[in-house]
């Protein structure tokens, strides 16, 4: 068959090319034009052709009522009559009142209607004179026959009557006969082309050799308009293509007749306006198809052909071949044969048993679902209306599949959910079961099992809340208690809201939590947190506790007692409302310098701040100010604990005694100078080396026999500065008694020879604890008193001797300065001498 | 500094040299043999002592307990005047039992004396 349509399609294209070459060069030819012959050939080949489509297009309008089928029956019905007529004319001596012109006239003009309703039918859609009344079928059918041969009539006798114009002089063709024929041509072309887009698009045989068969009917009349004389060349190609083209529309109609479906339904399928689809369901939402089912030899559907379709079936289903009538729906889907859904199977079911089904199926091909009624409007035949429910299929599974999240949720989070309707109807899920202490599968819990459920303590206020909710359509969120059927006591948390659903009814939709457990750690860290309270508050020292940013979150008793009332306080910025001074050096305290910021700043432990204060009441006082990090289970800081040690009666104590024993050390200071005569003279290390002037000699001491070398050394420069031999031995005798306490008491010094003007000054010190304040009279004054139990005399002695006495104690050490002026005498004289030596 | 007990018609402990902290042990030891020998008082010579400290002084005054437990006396020959002096000061020959002389026959006569009243007067 497709050896068939390519020879066909190549004999199209000899034929133009054959056309293109004569007509380029213009070859006459000699005349051949024997009597009959172009007659018969025009009978059997154009009239024959011409009424054979005319009948099959009548059977077709009466079965379809599509009217672009009976104007083509028209079409060619004009065209073969008018040309036949015209040809029988020209046979010499048939009829004689006819003249070539007048039968080239009736011969052109007639072919010019025929294509001018060949267009019409090609190129417009009729269904809008459509009817499903066959009697009406058939009186339009009459009509367009009748008006067809009336017009051949007319022409005819217009031409006998030499009312034609002229088509042909000797000369040639008129002008008249051109606009004519180009204009027969250019439409029949046009109508040519327009069947082979409709073949293209429904690969339909009909249309093939129909496209094909108008073709060589237009290069026909190509022909004619060249032919400069009957029987030239030109005019015999021109003959040979109608013929062909008549071949043509005969092969059209074997090749209907081979296929499955009748000529006449081909026919239809091939112009695609099958009446009832396309004004009735052009504009319908559904899917619609009107098709014939094909069977196999044994009588089963492998196929269908649609007959009709509507414009919504090729946008639900994907269709974008822009007109499926006459295709297979294998052609059309390929792959249908296999689709679980069977469609073939469940159409031809419908088809040939006339029970009608309606149905949900999913199209494998397409990945859609769609609902689906079929039914049998004759044998063979069905129609299928079909709707997209993909969309709420997947919502319908999406919806199943949401509810069984959303009751996995519920599970899980033992959770109920509950609607009270307008009406006063009540719905709760099983969960909401399981919340009272019920078995889930029991009885839905209604609403007006709430008041003997809920706590008597808590009733009253959710009836209140319930009824405010519904009233303002505001949110309900209320925490209460329930008492189990075994007695026990739990928690529930609901949570409602008022909406609206579709048809505007309000509801009250809420959830319904088991909070036990968070009730009962809230209940726990409440208890602790009263604990720690407590513990704090018990404590006797000022405990405050920080966030991260500084800000306090938690302090205690004793703060309050420290520092009043505090300010809020969100953060170190807000620090600045403390007012305190760093007790030793009196400077005032930056935010920054808080122990609590230093520790969330820089992750420090701050211990031991002592600072003075400025209450929030105005008073002053002492502290120690301590902090230390608090962590998180990350060891991250989130926050200080700061403990304030209130030291106000302790500074002030300590300030008292120091300022007593200040009075006391003066006292004492004077009554032992005074007692000795202004030998003893207790003073600062610093005044001693200050009075003691320029260093002759220094020694150190760790041992008794340092001290002997030490003696030595002393007598050696005491008696080159001259000095009286008996307070060389008194001074001598000191220096032993003071290396003697340094070995004593602190176990190494040093000691160091001065010289002034007018005496020798020997310094004796160590780094021991040094003599208590308050003993210094005892340990110089008494006695016998010794600060390490040893008979003490060595100051006593020291007094005895030595011209004055210099004495720096405290924890530092003891510094001892002893003083023997050098005789007055030999001092003058020895001036020289102690020069000498460098002092 | 050296510190001899010397025995014939009484007990006399004669030092040599400095007594101070480095040598009082030495010191004190033969003040105490001295004291173990003669319970009834002996001399301690220090007419050739050049130098005396408290801690002299306190060991001196450690053995004058001991002895006045038997009722003893201490003679002491002092030489120097500013061992003298440092005994002074801390009145040592104010105490009962003490005497203090500058030459070995005050000394032998002082403790004949102390002895014959501690015989006297028991």
């Amino acid at each position: 068959m497709e050896k068939m349509k390519r020879a066909g399609f190549i004999l199209v294209v000899a034929f133009a090319i054959l056309v293109g070459f004569l007509a380029i060069v213009g070859v006459g030819g000699p005349v051949l034009e024997p009597s009959y012959l172009a007659l018969v050939f025009h009978i059997v080949f154009v009239f024959g052709a011409s009424i054979a489509i005319a009948v099959v297009s009548a059977r077709g309008y009466l079965r379809s009522g599509s009217l672009n089928v009976a104007l083509l029956g028209a079409s060619l019905l004009i065209s073969g009559l008018a040309s036949t007529i015209s040809i029988w004319a020209l046979v010499p001596g048939i009829w004689p009142t006819l003249l070539i012109n007048e039968a080239i006239a009736i011969g052109n003009i007639g072919i010019l209607i025929g294509a001018f309703v060949q267009f019409l039918s090609a190129v417009v859609t009729w269904s809008a004179f459509g009817t499903t009344d066959v009697e009406r079928r058939k009186a339009i059918l009459v009509t367009i026959y009748f008006i067809s041969l009336l017009s051949i009539a007319i022409l005819v006798n217009l031409a006998a009557l030499g009312l034609t114009p002229i088509f042909l002089t000797p000369a040639g063709p008129t002008p008249v006969r051109m606009v004519i024929l180009v204009t027969s041509i250019l439409l029949t072309l046009a109508s040519s082309l327009l069947f082979d887009r409709r073949y293209v698009q429904t690969r339909s045989q009909v249309l093939y050799w129909y496209s094909l068969a108008l073709a060589l009917f237009g290069i026909s009349l190509v022909c004619a308009a060249f032919t400069m004389k009957i029987g030239d060349i030109m005019n015999w190609v021109s003959r040979l293509a109608l013929y062909l083209s008549g071949l043509y529309f005969f092969m059209a109609l074997r090749t209907s007749e081979a296929a499955d479906a009748d000529l006449t339904e081909r026919w239809v399928d091939a112009f695609g306006t099958d009446i009832g689809l396309n004004t009735l369901f052009s504009n319908m939402l559904n899917g619609v198809t009107y098709c014939k089912i094909v069977t196999d030899e044994t009588g089963k559907p492998i196929d269908y052909v649609y007959l009709g379709v509507n414009d919504a079936f090729k946008r639900t289903n994907g269709v974008s071949v822009r007109d499926i009538v006459g295709m297979r729906a294998t052609e059309v889907f390929p792959g249908i044969e296999n689709d679980p859904a069977d469609w073939i199977g469940v159409y031809g079911h419908v088809a040939l048993t006339g029970e009608p089904v309606a149905f949900e199926s999913r199209s494998k091909l397409t990945d859609r679902w769609y609902s689906v009624s079929v039914y049998s409007p004759r044998k063979g035949h069905f129609v299928s209306i079909s709707q997209d429910i993909t969309e709420s299929k997947r919502a319908e599974v999406a919806l199943r599949e949401s509810e069984e999240r959303l009751r996995h949720a519920l599970d899980g989070a033992k959770a109920g959910m509950w609607v009270q309707c307008s009406n006063g109807e009540w719905f709760s899920s099983p969960q909401l079961n399981t919340l009272f202490g019920r078995p889930v599968d029991a009885r839905p819990m209604g609403f007006e099992d709430f008041p003997s459920i809920l706590h008597p303590e808590d009733l009253l206020r959710i009836r209140e809340a319930w009824t405010y909710a519904i009233a303002t359509s505001g949110p309900y969120e209320e925490e209460y208690r329930v008492i189990w059927p075994d007695g026990s006591v739990h928690w529930l948390a609901s949570k409602g809201k008022i909406t609206t659903d579709e048809s505007s009814r309000r509801q009250f939709i809420g959830i319904t939590l088991d909070i036990t457990e968070r009730k009962r750690a809230e209940e726990a860290l409440q208890r602790t947190n009263e604990e720690l309270q407590a513990v704090m508050d018990a404590l006797p020292i000022g405990v405050v506790i920080t966030d991260a940013h500084g800000g306090i979150v938690r302090t205690n008793g004793m703060d309050e007692k420290i520092w009043g009332s505090r300010p809020t306080t969100k953060g170190i910025e807000d620090y600045y409302e403390y007012k305190a001074w760093w007790a030793d050096t009196g400077k005032p305290l930056a935010p920054e310098d808080w122990a609590s910021a230093q520790v969330v700043l820089r992750g420090e432990t701050v211990a031991g701040q002592v600072l003075e204060i400025q209450r929030f009441d105005g008073s002053h006082g002492f502290i120690i100010n301590s902090a230390a990090p608090v962590r998180d289970a990350d060891g991250k800081i989130i926050g200080s604990a700061v403990a304030i040690q209130d030291i106000t009666t302790l500074q002030m104590a300590e300030e008292a005694l120091r300022e007593e024993q200040k009075h006391k050390l003066e006292f004492y200071q004077a009554t032992i100078m005074a007692a000795t005569n202004g030998k003893l003279i207790i003073t600062e290390r610093s005044e001693i080396e200050q009075i003691a002037g320029p260093t002759a000699a220094t020694w150190e001491i760790h041992n008794p026999e340092d001290i002997r070398i030490i003696r030595h050394g002393v007598e050696e420069i005491a008696a080159v500065a001259m000095m009286d031999e008996a307070r060389i031995g008194e001074l001598l005798v000191c220096v032993g008694e003071a290396g003697q306490n340094v070995v004593k008491h602190a176990g190494n010094g040093k000691a160091s020879l001065h010289k002034t003007d007018d005496s020798l000054i020997v310094v004796v010190s160590d780094s021991g604890h040094g003599i208590p304040a308050l003993a210094v009279p005892d340990v110089a004054l008494r006695r016998g008193y010794s600060t390490v139990g040893t008979l003490g005399m060595g100051y006593k002695i020291m007094i005895q001797f030595a011209d004055r006495i210099y004495l720096a104690t405290g924890p530092e050490g003891t510094t001892v300065g002893l003083e023997m002026y050098l005789h007055l005498a030999e001092l003058q004289a020895g001036v020289g001498l102690m020069e000498k030596f460098g002092l | 500094m050296s510190a001899e007990v010397i025995q014939d018609t009484h007990v006399r402990v004669h030092v040599t040299g400095d007594i101070d902290l480095s040598s009082v042990t030495e010191f004190y030891n033969a003040l105490d043999e001295a004291a173990e020998r003669s319970p009834g008082g002996f001399i301690i010579d220090l007419t050739e002592t050049t130098y005396i400290d408290s801690a002299g002084v306190q060991a001196i005054l450690v053995i004058y307990g001991k002895m006045r437990e038997s009722n003893g006396c201490l003679i002491i020959i002092v030489g120097n005047v500013r061992i003298k002096t440092v005994l002074e000061v801390v009145h040592l020959e104010q105490l009962p039992g003490v005497c203090v002389c500058t030459t070995l026959d005050e000394a032998k006569q002082a403790l004949y004396i102390s002895k014959r009243e501690q015989e006297g007067n028991p």
